[in-house]
């Protein structure tokens, strides 16, 4: 997979690339939940209103291919619209795909750092990083898909460089 | 008794149940060490009056919805009804007691500690450096018996954070003074004078609070009042009466409507001045009701606010304690060329009623063109010169109109499906009035970064500036939707401690992408070389 590569911004850091398997896996059980419901509805109106089948099983299929899109098209893109770069005073994340966002966190005004790992997380030795500062709704900005190692080194470093804030 | 637990044969719940029966008397164990007690005190004994008159009026509501439980009971058990009238109405007595009796606080060690209660003992420590505010309110009974209840505010949680109701006047002051001159600061104050200096910053005319009453839009307000008070109406007429009344007006309205169209449309003017007019009258005293007398001096460091006619307010804000600053000028206060100016502190929370009174202005009513002198009495780093204000990209207005239009196109397309002809083409006249509005947006879209302070403005008839110290802003962020990707576009937000009363800080969209990234990153740089703290002493 060369995702990650030949962005515009090259000196941004991607995620780990095992968070697109993640990613894929969890949103393969969101729409195969929701699917699965859908398929019950169908199966409803074979039984009750056989005239309305054929719209109904067309309405399924339709939302079987945005489920297929959304399992296997989207997470790859959205990979490749994450990244994160550090310099010795502010950190950056871009993410994104249909709404784009950058968000520049001034390191010193980082307040705590949270490690989170889910249990789909710890299955592929991922961690995701929630950096607090003392502002109102942006107060809580979290970096996903990171190596679990690589994400506890990460805060170690955030903490050292940014903690010199008395509040 | 019945069986009592074996395991325990020197039984140790009675004597911690009598120990707390008489606790209010004995001193109450301290979680710290006192170390000289610089201020010490109780509520004064009218908390005892007070108590138990707020208590009544809190159980009136009660009463009302109980009212149809107590005639039945009434009609049945005549002395359990009136047992539990007398207990109803001792209780907020009872109440007010434990309060009065139990309540103490105290300046410890720096910190203001409050403890009451009796069963549930509660003891609370603020450290003073983070005491936000100290709001001190007195009705018209308090200001009878010459009393007030006090209020400590934090940054922290909704609602204050101790509650003295009710203590004599100079009982609060002696409180302000110790809550707020204190340590670094109290020692350099005392090489240059014993008392703090007071300046007084602006009075309010009469004349400037009833423009303000008048230019507040409280005319929606009103209507809802208005019918408010008509199913109010529906409720309490009997239905015959109603009915005739309803039949009588309807009645008038068709005679007069077949006088000619003239009439009907004289009546429909007549009727919605006269509201207008009730309305303008209301919002008037309300204003001068709530900003009668309004002050706002400099009492050291700290902002001190002082008005309202019946119930009086006052208010002490560390000024370093200001996080964002707003003027907001509504489209009405805009053509008299007035402002409002509306100031967060960290983590102020909106409580509803806030409005009512009047916490979340720092000053209700100004000029435009005296704002901008007094900023540095709230920003004494304040940039010398005010740098140049930047406007956004041209595109801001080709991309509000093509929304706009947008929407007229798809609301023309059901306009004529359900009027056939020319007719259904009338959400079309609405473009232009559309891009004269987006004109009006870009104009006031705009910002301004100097080496201290950054300051943005919006607004689409009215308008809306902040002032944002660059030290306390927190973060930064750009956003893009899909169509903004598309004609190279980007809205800036910066994050702040505190956005309950500036209408959630500085947005401002419509910026060119690349300057959008340098600004974003200056901002950020800028912000991360300075330190931040509740507080920002320089």
């Amino acid at each position: 997979m060369a995702e990650g590569e030949g962005e515009p911004n090259g000196d941004f850091l991607p995620l780990d690339p095992r968070v697109v398997s993640l990613w894929r896996l969890d949103q393969a059980m969101g729409c195969g939940f929701v699917l699965l419901l859908l398929l019950g509805g169908v199966g409803i109106v074979f039984l009750t209103a056989t005239e309305y089948l054929i719209g109904a099983s067309l309405a399924w299929l339709l939302c079987l291919g945005l489920s297929v899109w959304f399992v296997f098209w989207y997470p790859g893109q959205a990979y490749r619209a994450w990244g994160y770069r550090i310099d010795e005073r502010v950190l950056e994340i871009r993410s994104g795909l249909l709404f784009r966002s950058l968000q520049l966190l001034p390191l010193s005004r980082i307040q705590h750092v949270d490690l989170q790992r889910g249990p789909l997380e710890r299955l592929y030795g991922l961690s995701s990083m929630i950096l607090f500062t003392a502002g109102t709704r942006d107060a809580a900005i979290t970096l996903p898909g990171l190596d679990a190692e690589e994400a506890m080194r990460l805060r170690d470093h955030l903490l050292a460089i940014g903690g010199d804030d008395a509040v | 008794m019945p069986s009592d637990p074996p395991d325990s044969p020197d039984s140790p719940p009675p004597p911690e149940d009598s120990a707390q029966a008489t606790a209010p008397e004995a001193a109450p164990p301290s979680l710290v060490a006192k170390i000289s007690p610089a201020l010490h005190g109780r509520l004064h004994p009218l908390t005892l009056l007070f108590g138990i008159l707020g208590g009544w009026s809190e159980l009136r509501s009660l009463f009302f919805q109980l009212l149809p439980m107590g005639v039945v009971l009434y009609a049945s058990h005549r002395q359990l009804f009136l047992l539990m009238l007398v207990l109803l109405a001792v209780y907020p007595l009872f109440h007010a007691a434990v309060l009065y009796f139990t309540f103490q606080y105290g300046i410890e060690e720096g910190e203001l500690v409050t403890r009451q209660g009796i069963l549930k003992r509660i003891e609370r420590h603020v450290p003073l450096e983070r005491v936000q505010d100290l709001r001190i309110e007195q009705n018209l009974v308090q200001q009878f018996f010459g009393v007030v209840a006090a209020y400590v505010e934090t940054a922290g949680g909704t609602g204050p954070e101790a509650s003295l109701s009710v203590i004599s006047r100079t009982e609060a002051e002696r409180l302000r003074r110790a809550i707020f001159e204190r340590f670094p600061r109290a020692i350099h104050e005392t090489e240059e004078s014993e008392e703090p200096s007071r300046r007084l910053i602006r009075r309010l005319s009469g004349s400037e609070i009833i423009l303000a009453g008048l230019t507040s839009n409280r005319s929606a307000s009103f209507l809802i009042f208005l019918l408010a008070g008509w199913s109010l109406l529906d409720d309490l007429l009997p239905e015959a009466v109603y009915d005739r009344l309803i039949r009588g007006v309807s009645e008038e309205v068709q005679y007069l409507s077949q006088q000619g169209m003239l009439m009907a449309v004289l009546l429909l003017v007549l009727t919605v001045v006269a509201i207008l007019l009730i309305s303008l009258f209301l919002s008037i005293m309300g204003a001068v009701f709530l900003f009668y007398g309004f002050t706002l001096s400099l009492n050291g460091e700290d902002l001190h606010r002082l008005y309202g006619l019946l119930t009086r307010r006052s208010s002490s804000l560390p000024r370093q304690r200001i996080q964002i600053l707003e003027v907001e000028e509504g489209p009405l206060r805009q053509l008299f060329g007035l402002a409002t100016l509306r100031a967060d502190i960290a983590g102020g929370a909106k409580v509803t009623g806030m409005a009512e009174t009047g916490r979340d202005v720092l000053l209700p009513v100004a000029r435009r063109n005296e704002v901008e002198p007094l900023l540095p009495v709230f920003f004494p780093d304040m940039d010398a010169d005010p740098p140049e204000w930047r406007r956004v990209s041209k595109r801001a207005i080709l991309r509000g109109t093509m929304r706009g239009g947008t929407f007229c196109i798809l609301v023309t397309f059901w306009t004529l499906w359900l009027q056939k002809g020319w007719v259904g083409l009338w959400p079309m006249a609405f473009v232009p009035f559309i891009y004269f509005l987006n004109v009006q947006a870009y104009r006031r879209l705009g910002y301004a970064l100097g080496p201290r302070f950054f300051r943005s403005r919006r607004g689409l008839l009215g308008r809306s500036t902040h002032v944002v110290p660059i030290r306390n802003i927190q973060s930064v962020a750009l956003h893009q939707s899909v169509f903004e990707y598309r004609m190279g576009l980007a809205t800036l937000v910066l994050d702040t401690a505190g956005q309950a009363f500036t209408g959630g800080g500085p947005r401002i969209s419509n910026l060119p992408i690349e300057e959008a990234e340098v600004l974003a990153r200056t901002l950020a740089k800028c912000a991360s070389e300075t330190r931040y703290r509740w507080e920002s002493r320089k």
